[in-house]
This record gives C-alpha cells, structure tokens and sequence, in this order.
C-alpha cells in the first residue's frame, strides 16, 4: 500500500466521523455530508502530490470540504428535513444539555443559506479571524461581518440567546433578533 | 440559558464517539483517488490510445457497503482486466472514442444513446442483470478513416503535451507543483514523442479494421475485476451479433447484457454482486491475455440494499398470481370481487421491468403490452397493469389487479 494510502486509511479511521459530521454542519445532511466528505478526500489524495501526514491532511480535508461544498456540489436546503428538530433551549440545564445544543444548532445552521453556514462553521468551528475568512471565501471584510452578524441574529430567532467568546466580540456585532 | 456557538460547534463535530462503520468507503476513496493521481501523472502514456482493429473492453468497478458474505474473485496473476485482475495500471484519462449509457431495456426512462456519453452515473439496478449501451466513434467500429498505430500515438501523445503543459502552467502561477514531477512528465512526454517519430518512419501498417467492436463489461472492487461480459459473447456468430448493433451516423452502439453476478476464477464465481456502487470502464485491448490500450470512464451503477418480500397485502390478494419484486408496502384498496390497486417502493431504475419480467413468468402468463408508460399482462384469473412511478424520492410500482 503507498504511502498516501496509509495516510488516507489512518485519516478515515481516526478523524473521519469528525469530519463528516464537520461536513453535516454545512450540508444539514448526514448523507450530503459524507459524499462532500468522499469527494473532498479524492481531491486531496488524488493529486499529483498527495498529503503524506495525517494532522495535516485532516485540515487540507476540512479545507477541500468547504471548497467542495461552496462549488455548489450537492449543496441543498434542509430546511423542510430539519424543521421538525428545532427546539428552543429549556431554561434548566441538564445533563444532556450538551447534546440538545448540538442537535439544535445543526438544525439551525442548515436553516442558514449556505454562505452564511459556512461563515458560521469557519468563525466558530474552525476559529478563523474575519480577515481569514473574508480571503478563505473571497469576500470582502465586511461582508463576512454581515453575513455573520445576519446568521447570528439568524439563529438567535431560533435558538434563543447565541453567546460569542469575549474576543470574537469585536468582528461580530450580533444585531437584534427579527 | 444562552448557547455558546463555538463549545457547541465544537461539541457537535469532535464531540461524538467514533461508532459504526466508516463513514466514507473506503476502497472507492482510494480508487478514484488513483485515477485521479494517473490522470495528473500522465499514466495515459502507458496505456495509449486504442489503434484500428482492438478489442473494446468496459469495466465496472464496485464501491459501498458490501456484503461481507460474499467473497469477490481475485487473481494476483491475471492479465488487467480479466477476472480478478487489478486494473489500477489501466486507469488514466478517459478515452473520448467510447461511451457507455443504459438501455431502454433495463430502463424505460433511459435516453436512447446514440452518441458517445461521458462519464457519469447510470442508474440504480435492482435486478439481476442490466442492459447497457456501449458506443463507440472509432472507425474501426464501422464508420470514418480506420485510426493507425501513427495516429493512436499522435492522440497520446497530444494528450501527454496537454498535460505536461497544465502542470508547467500551475508551477508558473505559483502552485504548490513538485519539480520530480515535472521532470517525470517531461521523461514521458519525450519517450512518447520519440515513439511517434519511430512509428512515422518506420511506416508501420494499420492492423486491418474489425468488423465487429468487442466489448467487455468488467465489473471491479478496489480497482479489482469482480465480474465481467463481453459483446460479443464467447462463440457469438457476427449475424447474431448484428441483432445487437445500431450504426448511426459516426457512431457503433452495441447492447451488452451484464450479470450483476461475480465472475468466475478457479471455478468459483456466480454469486449476487453485494450492494454498492459501481464504476464502469471502457477500454480497448489488443486481443486475449494481452492489457487493454485504453480506458474510457468511470461511469457508476449501483446495485441496493436487498430487501425481503412485500408484507402487509391483505387476504384474498393473489399473491401467487401476481409476483412482485421485493420491496415496502405503501398503499392497497380494493377487494378479490372488484379487484386490487395496490402500490408499492421498489428501488432501481429497472423496477418496471423487473416487476414485468416477473409477470411474464407466471406460468401460462399472456403479455398483452409492454411499453416504457406501462404494462398490461394477463395471468390466470386476473388481468394485471403495471405502471412505475414515484412519490417524493420514493421510487414505486403501481399494479392494477382486476379479475377476469
């Protein structure tokens, strides 16, 4: 087995549900996610030059994952397949609490359009500074701010109340829930 | 209680326990990986572009969930492409001379395929076999100058230079290109070059054109050839062959009727294919134990989970009668004095016919009609119409079962 083999098999093993569930926040869809997962891994071991190591694979991966995703590949709207899993948050925390935030938060972001899903996974999954995303997507500074202060306000109507870390407070003004 | 965004996106991405099977399959990872890598790497210079006179080969290649009980030939010895053989050393740029598509006979729905298609995907097949369309625009498949050794090299050879010159192009525009690899290329590109130049002088004749286009349907798991079909079949006389083969203007289309059963190495062989995808090849061979030249694809089939029998048909229904495909219970009304409609989800782009193959072999069954909008086929005691169709993404059979 080559070597890139080695590193795709050892990837898939360790990080691969991490990363197909990375890919349902943006997709919405379990399904959706693992084929844009598939096909991210064949754009990054398929080159010429594969990735031989895999910490870094895992963020080429994360990488073609977004690229993949903002092609527009199977890129769909799971607004009417998700509806039913929106709950606002009981005001007793709980033990599975953990869990309620993670199953409405994806349901929430994949109510975002996905340009706004991918700003929101960028800025608070994988803790890009605006700038970096603004040149991750090809926008301008201020559009990533919008679009994160509209998603934020966005899922705060379906949330409830979003809390930012202190620093990200800066580049992200939430503006009132609408 | 406010959620904090950034503990839940991470919670909700590396907060899950690895359970299950992985979530990507792996062997199809790897293997349109390869192809990828070949196609980068020029790896169509070992392969060539087929010259008058060559066998066609297509190859499918199996990918998903398998069934773990059955086990798929493999033969570390065998030529790539026959049975169990890898063919990973066959895998590089499509050839644009060949094209697969289904025919009408698996799926009504199906275009008819008069020109050379691309790679792409070809259907979900739930039966037992599946009816393809290979076409093919060489002329020594019948129409157009007969190619020669000169010009199939001359094509490879454009093909490597175009190659080589993209990868020159990104290592310019600052990519992340290796030097080796450009060096490899370029060794390539020289070889190729001074092949084509040896052939030009040497005058080296065409092989006479093949009045018949071979082509055999392989089907591969991990790059390995797990099933095959040849068109024509072993021992075919060409006037029966005929009865398969459209020309139509540059083109040949030729019908092969592939097994979605394991092939056979060492006397074993014969078995359902599991569930999964399928990628199918096409590709050009000198002749018998010999590689093929080149390769045309991937498109893919897939073949779906298997499924137990229709359950939840009331009393009275003639389920002897009326065979159906396996498949879920969606809806039923009626009664044995008025008759019954009863639907069903089937899975698979040929459900239509499967569901009337089942029909027709009712014994003593009579087909009135068969049409892609439907069938009509009269079995003792009842008349049956069976229409395919679909609910949301729910693919169906409708069956209107009236007395006689």
């Amino acid at each position: 087995m080559a070597a890139w083999e080695q590193v795709l098999d050892e990837l898939v093993q360790v990080r691969g549900h991490a990363l197909a569930r990375y890919a349902a926040l943006l997709t919405g869809d379990r399904q959706d996610a693992e084929d844009l997962l598939q096909d991210a891994l064949v754009r990054c071991f398929g080159q010429a030059r594969p990735l031989r190591d895999a910490i870094a694979a895992e963020a080429y991966v994360r990488r073609a994952i977004l690229s993949v995703f903002l092609d527009g590949h199977r890129r769909r709207t799971r607004w009417s397949g998700v509806r039913h899993l929106l709950a606002r948050q009981d005001s007793v925390e709980s033990p599975e609490s953990s869990t309620a935030d993670r199953v409405s938060v994806e349901a929430a972001l994949a109510t975002l359009r996905p340009r706004l899903r991918a700003c929101v996974v960028l800025r608070f999954y994988d803790d890009l500074t605006v700038p970096e995303i603004a040149r991750r997507l090809g926008l301008a500074d201020g559009t990533v701010k919008r679009y994160l202060s509209d998603a934020v306000a966005q899922l705060e109507t379906l949330l409830g109340p979003v809390s930012t870390s202190p620093d990200q407070q800066e580049s992200v003004t939430v503006q009132e829930a609408r | 209680m406010s959620i904090d965004l950034t503990s839940a996106l991470h919670d909700a991405v590396d907060g899950g326990t690895p359970v299950g099977p992985a979530p990507v399959d792996l062997p199809r990872v790897r293997s349109r990986a390869r192809r990828r890598r070949a196609v980068h790497l020029g790896a169509r210079g070992a392969v060539g572009v087929g010259a008058a006179g060559a066998v066609a080969f297509g190859a499918v290649q199996v990918v998903g969930p398998r069934d773990a009980r059955t086990v798929l030939p493999a033969d570390a010895d065998a030529v790539p492409g026959a049975c169990g053989s890898t063919v990973t050393s066959l895998l590089g740029a499509s050839d644009p001379t060949l094209g697969l598509g289904v025919s009408t006979w698996s799926d009504p729905d199906a275009l008819d395929t008069k020109h050379v298609r691309a790679p792409g995907p070809l259907g979900t097949f739930a039966g037992d076999s599946v009816y393809l369309d290979v076409v093919s625009s060489l002329p020594a498949d019948g129409a157009g100058t007969p190619a020669t050794e000169e010009s199939s090299l001359r094509d490879t050879l454009a093909l490597l230079e175009q190659g080589y010159a993209e990868r020159l192009a990104a290592q310019a525009a600052g990519e992340d290109v290796d030097q080796a690899e450009i060096d490899e290329l370029a060794q390539i590109v020289e070889s190729m070059r001074a092949s084509a130049e040896a052939a030009r002088d040497d005058g080296v004749p065409s092989p006479p054109p093949t009045p018949v286009a071979r082509v055999r349907v392989l089907v591969t798991y991990d790059d390995r050839v797990v099933a095959a079909t040849t068109i024509p079949r072993d021992g075919q006389s060409d006037a029966d062959a005929a009865w398969d083969r459209t020309v139509a203007g540059p083109t040949v289309r030729e019908r092969a009727h592939l097994p979605l059963e394991t092939c056979t190495v060492d006397g074993v062989g014969g078995d359902p294919l599991p569930s999964g995808t399928y990628d199918v090849l096409v590709a050009r061979d000198a002749g018998a134990g010999v590689a093929p030249t080149a390769v045309a694809g991937p498109w893919t089939l897939v073949v779906p989970p298997r499924v137990g029998a229709v359950t939840g048909l009331p009393d009275g229904f003639p389920t002897d009668a009326v065979p159906m495909p396996p498949g879920r219970l969606l809806e039923v009304s009626g009664d044995a004095a008025e008759g019954w409609t009863v639907q069903i989800a089937v899975e698979g782009d040929d459900r239509f016919t499967v569901g009337a193959d089942l029909l027709d072999d009712v014994p003593d069954a009579v087909e009135e009609y068969r049409a892609p909008t439907g069938a009509r086929v009269l079995v003792p005691g009842w008349a049956v119409e069976l229409r395919s169709g679909t609910e949301g993404d729910v693919t169906t059979l409708r069956y209107s079962v009236a007395p006689l």
